[in-house]
């Protein structure tokens, strides 16, 4: 379980905060989306969960630890977290050792290491470049490698920062489906940065930061129910949303909000055409 | 300025054990003043092929020839020139970054190719306008924004060199809904309006659609094919295969023509068309 209490933070040498007072708690097992526009706090957020920032003032706790400079790495062996950008936290020179690098950490015995390495890297597509040089990857195959680091080490809670913006769509997918798994298998609790509204309806909650507050907290449902309101937070509601609402205006509803195009057209058919 | 692709291979760390061919005979040409996108699968080589339209690569064999310089083999000063014309975005602005301010950072390709230093700095505000972003940017160090603010900062860099050619590797990767709309509106009209031949990279069918005429499909290196968008939607059962999927709205028309037999004449779909071509039908009835 995360729990922020009262969270303020502030960069160095910057005047104003990112976050007052902030209050948020995060169930074990919960699939959370946050969505925002650039700038909105999402990366800092992320960045307080794994002490990467600290709390200025105000409380981060993790599975009732609070995160303090002290207690910051024993929390990073529970929760993994894929950067924005991947190529910060590159540390091997071949693929490989990458992934290695954070089971040694965790002090995960050799045998059982050199069988998560390769798992992690089959699971997300690059076997093949076990032993390429992180730096001297496509763009997505580095974040494919970013990811493969993160499930080796089995986390109970993974933070996705933007983790797909580069992949192609079947590689999105993969990694969608790789993310549904954990959740519902092993209950892993996932965090998802993202502003694919598409991607963040699969979630089961999602929280939208804008400048730093929180401007939605609540179901898929309910978070596209706001239509032409999201542009007011930077974001664009689904083509399947602007399909729904233009059908509402002429008084064809359905009995909840859709969250996929496919639940809409079934919908329709069972409530309009189905003899 | 024409591109012409002339038998092409480019190869990463040629003879060693890591040689790795990354493209593979490539002909094709981008037109003057065109919106080309260069689409395919993570690793296809799509950013590989970006960085030979300004001579950051350089073909190992075969001819890349942009207006009148032909690589490989070009002299610095020629390249420089080159550098001039064509204006590359980077995948990830990290890479393009490294002033201490975003004002030094818009001020550096001015000042590295003796543009007149006072006219653009007045165009400052402007620029940044462009991009979504205000003025209290100019003084903050580029490292401290947030990854879609410095993704701004790095187009905004090359849009004020106001090069003949903008050549743009997932330009919209990591901005919001909203930015991302807005940028793509201003590539469109700096290829409409201002006659710029715009390159981008995307892995989106969705804008390859709706802004570009030509698509690039590339395939483990090799071209796939040339196409327009249209096209190749219209091919959408091959998509798969290159590693792409129909923008969600060509899913949703596949998918109501399948379920509830919608009429459908093939219109672009936008959400006025899909939302009629269903009330139309609820109205048919059951017993249409
Ligand atoms: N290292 C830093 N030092 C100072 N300010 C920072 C730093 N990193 C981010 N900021 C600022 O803090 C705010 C929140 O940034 P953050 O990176 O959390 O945004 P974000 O929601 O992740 O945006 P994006 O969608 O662009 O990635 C922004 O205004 C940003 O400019
Ligand atoms: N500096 C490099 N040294 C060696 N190999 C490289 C280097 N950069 C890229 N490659 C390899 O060349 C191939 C093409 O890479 P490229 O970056 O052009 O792909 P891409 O189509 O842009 O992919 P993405 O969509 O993931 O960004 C990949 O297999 C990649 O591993
Ligand atoms: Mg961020
Ligand atoms: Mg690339």
């Amino acid at each position: 379980m995360i729990e922020l209490e009262q969270v303020s933070f502030r960069y160095q040498n910057e005047a104003s905060h990112v976050f007052e007072n902030l209050n948020l708690t995060i169930e074990q097992g919960e699939w959370v989306a946050i969505v925002g526009r650039n700038g909105s706090g999402k990366s800092t957020l992320a960045k307080l969960l794994n002490g990467l920032c600290l709390a200025t003032s105000g409380v981060v706790r993790v599975n009732h630890t609070v995160i303090t400079s002290e207690s910051k790495h024993q929390v990073r062996t529970q929760i993994g977290m894929v950067f924005q950008n991947p190529e910060n936290q590159f540390v091997g020179t071949t693929v490989a050792d990458d992934v290695a690098f954070g089971l040694e950490n965790l002090a995960v015995p050799r045998d059982t290491m050199i069988k998560r390495i390769d798992q992690s890297l089959e699971q997300v597509d690059m076997t093949a470049y076990k032993n390429h040089e992180p730096s001297r990857l496509s763009g997505g195959q580095k974040q494919r490698v970013a990811l493969a680091s993160v499930l080796a080490m089995q986390p109970e809670v993974i933070v996705l920062d933007e983790a797909t913006s580069m992949l192609d769509p079947i590689g999105k997918e993969q990694v969608l489906s790789i993310i549904q798994e954990l959740h519902e298998q092993l209950d892993v609790t996932v965090i998802m940065v993202t502003h694919d509204l598409n991607e963040a309806a699969l979630a089961d909650r999602v929280i939208t930061l804008n400048e730093g507050t929180v401007w939605f907290d609540g179901k898929p449902r309910e978070f596209l129910e706001k239509g032409d309101q999201l542009h007011e937070v930077g974001l664009e509601p689904p083509f399947v949303t602007k399909v729904y609402q233009q059908l509402s205006r002429q008084s064809i509803t359905v009995t909840q909000e859709p969250l996929h195009y496919e639940e809409l057209v079934d919908e329709l058919w069972r409530l309009y055409l189905k003899t | 300025m024409e591109i012409v692709f002339e038998d092409v291979d480019y190869i990463y760390q040629p003879n060693t054990p890591l040689e790795h061919v990354a493209l593979q005979d490539l002909s094709f040409t981008i037109p003057s003043q065109s919106f080309t996108a260069i689409v395919g699968r993570t690793g296809s080589g799509k950013s590989t092929l970006l960085q030979q339209l300004n001579g950051l690569l350089q073909p190992t064999s075969g001819t890349v020839t942009i207006g009148n310089t032909r690589l490989p083999g070009v002299k610095a000063k020629p390249l420089k020139e080159l550098r001039r014309r064509v204006g590359l975005v980077f995948q990830y602005p990290e890479h393009q970054l490294f002033e201490e301010t975003v004002k030094q950072e818009l001020l550096f390709g001015p000042k590295n190719f003796g543009l007149d230093l006072a006219q653009l700095e007045a165009q400052l505000p402007q620029v940044l306008q462009d991009v979504g972003l205000d003025e209290s940017f100019l003084e903050r160090s580029p490292f401290t924004l947030s990854g879609g603010q410095m993704k701004r900062v790095a187009l905004a860099s090359v849009l004020i060199l106001d090069s003949e050619v903008l050549v743009l590797d997932e330009p919209t990767a990591g901005l919001d809904p909203v930015g991302k709309k807005q940028l793509l509106q201003l590539f469109r009209y700096l290829n409409e309006e201002k006659g710029k031949t715009v390159v981008l990279v995307t892995h989106n069918m969705e804008d390859a659609m709706a802004y570009a005429d030509q698509l690039v499909v590339l395939n483990d290196g090799c071209i796939d094919r040339v196409t327009s968008p249209k096209h190749l939607i219209e091919k959408r059962d091959q998509l798969e295969a290159i590693g792409l999927a129909p923008p969600e709205s060509i899913k949703f028309v596949d998918y109501m023509k399948q379920t509830l037999d919608v009429n459908w004449n093939g219109h672009e779909a936008t959400v006025v068309t899909v939302s009629q071509a269903l009330i139309n039908r609820i109205k048919a009835g059951a017993n249409k």
